[in-house]
């Protein structure tokens, strides 16, 4: 079991494992994302007191999850990267970061439009959107890191501290709704209590969420792949994968 | 039709929600792949058997 799992942590090894697995994954986030829209634009009654701008939760809340739990994916290859020195599991973290980062943007966008309508304004300096905003500064300089060290290795390092500190910001973010008196509302969905929204809308909810998930794997393993290609050219194996011999005639 | 574009009132805010996530996981698939193209290129240029008179034509600057 144990050496079946660590024959994959050898970046060759992954590479196809990767190149396999994300038009999968792909493909059901496109199916989930439609059967979501599906639900969530079209299927799903109008709020009785928002009307039609709490459709916006569809994409805000999984986006929103999705921002927090790919950092936390992040750090635990950042610690792991650091600790076991392992190549695969830095480059994990590397490829996670564009996409989270994506993901925060996505949250605050979407926050910004539906703050307007019922608070009546697209900003305020609150907590749980302070430190959201802190953790799309984190991707960016996370980023900014890699991309300022010409040594792969050393910006391994220096990435996975970065990460692991800037990991503190993720329990801020998601209990700040309950530490301090923010214009956010605190958590519509709770794991102990029952859910405070009509079935329907959960519904909607929890296949845009899957869709959230089916997309970030599918393009953190596509993105991987590449990161795989550029660190590891030159290599043999490299050299003999067929979508080299098919990018030009030689 | 024109009552699910206008959300009841709210089609600007919704709209812009939808549209910009939209648009922003359509860039960065188009990104993706256009990397994936680059590293590719550059894994092609950084082979050690390659013939030094092919490489010009192998230029990424060349390549749209």
């Amino acid at each position: 079991m144990a050496s079946t799992f660590f024959r994959y942590a050898a970046p060759a090894a992954f590479y196809p494992v990767a190149r396999r697995l994300a038009p999968w994954f792909g493909a059901a986030a496109a199916v989930l994302a439609i059967a979501g829209l599906a639900v969530g634009l079209v299927v799903a009654p109008t709020d009785a007191q928002q009307g039609d701008a709490y459709r916006i939760i569809f994409i805000h809340v999984p986006a929103a999850w999705m921002s927090m739990f790919i950092y936390l994916v992040m750090a635990f290859w950042s610690a792991l990267a650091l600790g076991y020195n392992t190549r695969l599991s830095a480059m994990m973290a590397q490829a996670l970061a564009p996409t989270g980062a994506l993901m925060t943007f996505i949250a605050l966008w979407t926050g910004a439009f539906w703050g307007r309508p019922t608070w009546g304004t697209y900003w305020a300096w609150d907590a749980r959107m302070t430190s959201e905003l802190i953790l799309l500064f984190l991707y960016f300089g996370i980023i900014a890191l890699r991309n300022a060290i010409d040594d792969p290795r050393r910006g391994d390092k220096a990435c996975a501290v970065l990460t692991l500190v800037g990991a503190v910001n993720v329990p801020i973010i998601y209990f700040s709704v309950q530490w301090w008196n923010t214009l956010h509302q605190g958590s519509t969905i709770s794991m102990t209590a029952a859910p405070k929204m009509a079935s329907i809308m959960l519904t909607g909810l929890l296949l845009m969420s899957l869709a959230a998930w089916a997309y970030a794997i599918a393009v953190a393993l596509a993105r991987v792949a590449s990161i795989i290609i550029e660190r590891e050219r030159g290599a043999v194996w490299i050299s003999h994968l067929p979508e080299m011999r098919r990018l030009m005639p030689s | 039709m024109s009552a699910f574009i206008a959300m009841g009132g709210y089609g600007w805010y919704v709209w812009m929600a939808y549209g910009v996530t939209a648009l922003v996981v359509a860039v960065e698939i188009l990104m993706l792949r256009a990397r994936r193209r680059r590293m590719l290129i550059e894994a092609r240029l950084a082979e050690p058997e390659m013939p030094i008179t092919t490489r010009a034509t192998l230029d990424p600057g060349s390549l749209s």
